[in-house]
């Protein structure tokens, strides 16, 4: 799900950077710190849509960089168990199908892969397929999935989902 | 738990199955629609969450039965496990605050089956169950596994720098990776002999490189992933978390793990032997070399030279691939010939003994005896030479008999290699025998006839990795050594000035860059004049001044003597010097977390009584402390230390300063005395 969110951020600056444009390097140096991170709490900062307030500066004894607490607001990504996104198929193996749900990558067990759908290692790239051949999954194809669970680490999320349920797999073609 | 039917209607016939075999229901799901007359009239849902496991039969349109049992839900047996959660059920197998592979239940899975995905583990039963799917497969599509090295197998990675006429040569990459650059040559007959194998063999690489590197490789030798797909075993994969041990049997686990069924069909390519236990399924390869000097990147190696590699004269010459590629391609055929006339109902054919089989037609029929190459005192059934021979086929006898056909000598004249002659057999050099092995094909003995002019061969080819290494290793030279003698009796000599110490320590810098063994014992012998002349010159004067001082100080003085006498280190004095050191190094590393060079163990407690004295990170100074001191020179030996500038500045400051306090305190004492 996607949240928008108020947070905080510390930033860490440079002497040399102390001038005109100090808020800019502010802002950019927050973006570069914090777009594309994951934490376990708010996971996946996708974008920051607005900087609030630049606090003041701090000097840090002894070193000469100055910590400026920066609040801002960013759109996160957090996934939850139960929810159901769409995902794109990073990779096949006889164990099961590994996705990418954005930042987020997800692993879909051979037991939550529809029963008709068989793996074939044959194919000029593995896939899982039903016997007529009517609904293949491969590399790079786009599928829906449930998420059955995740795990939450510091700065990382892992997902597991499944493909047993009413309109998941492979997401038709536009 | 079972799910019966328990509707008290008649004529009720099953509907669409709402949830599929094997998966994981929650609570209160629906399992089936039932229809009567053809209208659905109601669900079937299951009581508990569990995985679903349908009645036989159970079809849509069959005819339910009150009682009948319709599905079973059992408890999930968390048969898949990724990152501690169950691939089934999703549910979260870590202890709460637990690190990775704490679970609090029991999982079932414990055999990592995907290669690049150590954290993805399975149970032995669906490994088996795979495995064997695998191996089915593999045998329908009539092929064999094969687990190609890399480094010194079909290629050769360099990363130093080479010159520029060696672009002539094709097959050469240039890629950077971590920060550094690599060129990596293919092995000639690299591309078409992958080609040609992955038309008869299911190809994985198994590295001892890194997973980025064995991927970068990877994608040099097969763009588009048709060859090896992600079949790719490296490193970082073989040393996961699950298998701490550094131990080459690792690698034999992993394969275990890939091949649940087991090794029946696996081949393997490999320049050495030792990785694999000896393995039957290897066919080991001459390691190829491209550049000069440059071993297997991936083993370990402290080289700084930076020169430009030199290209082996030979290389391109290299027609290894090619023998290999007809002796894979022949065991390829034997097998599947076997397996045709076996019949498929049996137990699956083990390629191993096919390989042993045509190995042993190699020297088979030949009789060998051996002259000047097992050395005396050593069982003949123990070398390496004798197994080698005994794998390809050959008989190997003690002595000179009629029915020997070859004799295999080091050196022309023996009495075993001229009674040959005269029985007319074969009289060949060491070399023949190698040059078989590494063909698969008996070599024509007329080129390595042993004549008086043959000289006794200079290493070994298979594997004569080390006997190169250990001839290019550095010497320490005579000028470096008597460098060294004249460092010590400068230092010893320069007990009375007080530049003496700076002049040392600029010294151990110098030769720190020619070798580090030379420095360590450089190094001591350094220490000790310092704390000779240290200890003599301060004992008597800070013995009166500061009783606390006293003993270390007698000690030092004492040791200081002691060195007078004897400058070149007893045994006895050695183990305090090293003793010395360990203690310096404790002390200096506790220092360095605190980011001063402050003495900080027992000893030096009793040292710091002299507040100045004590802290004084000095290294040019004329101290009591002799812990202190040699803290400073360790220190020194540091290049990489960011702080030694600044570091040295407050030394000499500090130093100056307490020179001056020095003076007035011994007027101070002269004084009071």
């Amino acid at each position: 799900m996607f949240f928008h969110l108020s947070l905080d951020h510390e930033v860490c600056l440079h002497p040399k950077y102390f001038g005109p444009n100090l808020n800019e390097t502010i802002k950019q140096k927050l973006f570069n710190e914090v777009e594309g991170t994951c934490t376990g709490k708010y996971g996946f900062v996708i974008a920051v849509t607005t900087i609030d307030t630049i606090g003041h500066g701090l000097i840090q004894p002894g070193r000469g960089f100055v910590i400026y607490p920066v609040r801002y607001k960013a759109i996160v990504f957090r996934p939850f168990k139960g929810q159901v996104v769409d995902g794109v198929v990073s990779q096949v193996n006889k164990v099961g199908i590994f996705c990418d749900i954005g930042p987020l990558s997800c692993f879909i067990s051979r037991h939550c892969i529809p029963p008709d759908m068989e793996f074939d290692p044959n194919s000029e790239k593995p896939c899982y397929k039903t016997n007529d051949e009517a609904t293949v999954i491969r590399n790079d194809d786009e599928i829906r999935v449930k998420l059955i669970g995740t795990r939450v680490d510091a700065n990382d999320i892992f997902a597991i989902g499944t493909l047993m349920d009413d309109y998941l797999g492979l997401c038709p073609a536009e | 738990m079972e799910i019966r039917f328990e509707e008290n209607e008649t004529e009720c016939t099953a509907g669409l199955k709402k949830a599929s075999e094997g998966s994981f229901v929650l609570e209160d799901a629906v399992l089936l629609e039932f229809k009567i007359n053809g209208k659905v009239a109601g669900k079937i849902k299951t009581p508990c969450e569990g995985v679903v496991t349908f009645a036989r039969g159970l079809k849509p349109g069959a005819v339910l039965i009150k009682g009948q049992v319709i599905a079973t839900i059992s408890e999930c047996k968390h048969e898949i496990v990724i990152k501690d959660m169950c691939g089934t059920c999703g549910k979260d197998l870590r202890e709460k605050g637990g690190r990775a592979g704490q679970r609090k239940e029991q999982s079932t899975a414990n055999v990592s089956m995907i290669h690049h995905v150590p954290e993805l583990i399975v149970s032995d039963s669906l490994a088996q169950q795979i495995g064997s799917a695998d191996e089915t497969n593999l045998v329908s599509n009539r092929k064999l596994v094969l687990l190609v090295d890399l480094d010194q197998t079909i290629i050769h990675t360099s990363d130093k720098p080479m010159s520029e006429d060696s672009e002539k040569h094709k097959d050469i990459t240039r890629y950077g990776l971590n920060h550094r650059k690599y060129i990596t040559k293919l092995r000639p007959h690299t591309t078409e002999f992958l080609n040609k194998m992955a038309t008869m063999y299911e190809m994985h690489i198994v590295t001892y490189g890194q997973r980025q590197y064995a991927h970068k490789i990877a994608q040099i030798l097969d763009p588009e992933a048709r060859l090896f797909g992600q079949r790719i075993l490296s490193r970082d994969e073989l040393f996961s978390a699950q298998h701490k041990t550094r131990n080459l049997k690792v690698i034999i686990l992993f394969q275990k793990a890939l091949f649940p069924c087991g090794d029946n069909l696996v081949v393997i390519i490999d320049d050495r032997a030792d990785v694999w236990m000896y393995s039957d399924a290897l066919i080991q390869i001459k390691p190829y070399r491209f550049f000069k000097e440059v071993g297997d990147i991936n083993a370990p190696q402290n080289s700084k030279e930076q020169m430009p590699v030199q290209i082996e004269d030979d290389a391109h010459e290299d027609k290894v691939l090619e023998e290999i590629e007809r002796v894979l391609t022949n065991i390829h055929d034997k097998y599947y010939e076997k397996y045709d006339l076996k019949g498929s109902d049996q137990c699956l054919l083990d390629v191993k003994e096919v390989i042993k089989e045509e190995r042993r037609k190699v020297l088979d029929g030949c009789v060998i005896v051996f002259s000047g190459i097992v050395p005396t005192g050593e069982k003949l059934e123990r070398t390496d030479i004798y197994r080698l021979c005994q794998q390809f086929g050959a008989t190997i006898l003690p002595e000179v008999t009629d029915q020997v056909t070859h004799i295999v000598g080091a050196r022309y004249g023996t009495q075993k290699i001229h009674q040959a002659l005269r029985l007319g057999k074969f009289v060949v050099t060491v070399q023949w025998v190698y040059a078989c092995v590494e063909k698969w094909m008996k070599a024509d003995e007329k080129l390595f006839e042993l004549t008086k002019e043959s000289t006794p061969p200079i290493g070994r080819p298979l594997g004569s990795k080390y006997v190169n290494d250990l001839a290019n290793m550095d010497t320490i030279g005579k000028a470096a050594l008597a460098d060294m003698n004249n460092e010590v009796d400068e230092a010893l000599s320069d007990e009375d000035e007080d530049e003496g110490d700076d002049d040392d320590d600029g010294n151990n810098e110098e030769n720190d860059l020619d070798d580090d063994d030379d420095d360590d014992n450089n190094e001591k012998s350094g220490e000790n004049a310092k704390e000779e002349e240290d200890g003599t010159v301060n004992a008597d004067e800070s013995g009166e001044r500061e009783p606390v001082e006293e003993k270390p100080n007698k000690e030092s003085g004492n040791r200081g003597q002691k060195r007078k006498h004897c400058p070149e280190m007893e045994d006895e004095e050695e183990m305090m010097t090293m003793k010395h050191q360990c203690h310096i190094k404790l002390s200096l590393s506790q220092s360095r977390k605190e980011g001063r060079i402050i003495p900080q163990t027992d000893d030096d407690a009793v040292f710091d009584v002299d507040d100045e004295k004590g802290h004084i990170p000095s290294n040019s100074m004329n101290d009591d402390d002799d812990d202190g001191d040699d803290e400073d020179n360790e220190d020194e030996d540091q290049p990489e230390s960011d702080d030694d500038d600044e570091f040295e500045d407050m030394a000499a400051l500090i130093e100056r300063q307490i020179s001056e306090a020095a003076d007035e305190k011994e007027e101070d004492n002269e004084m009071e005395s």
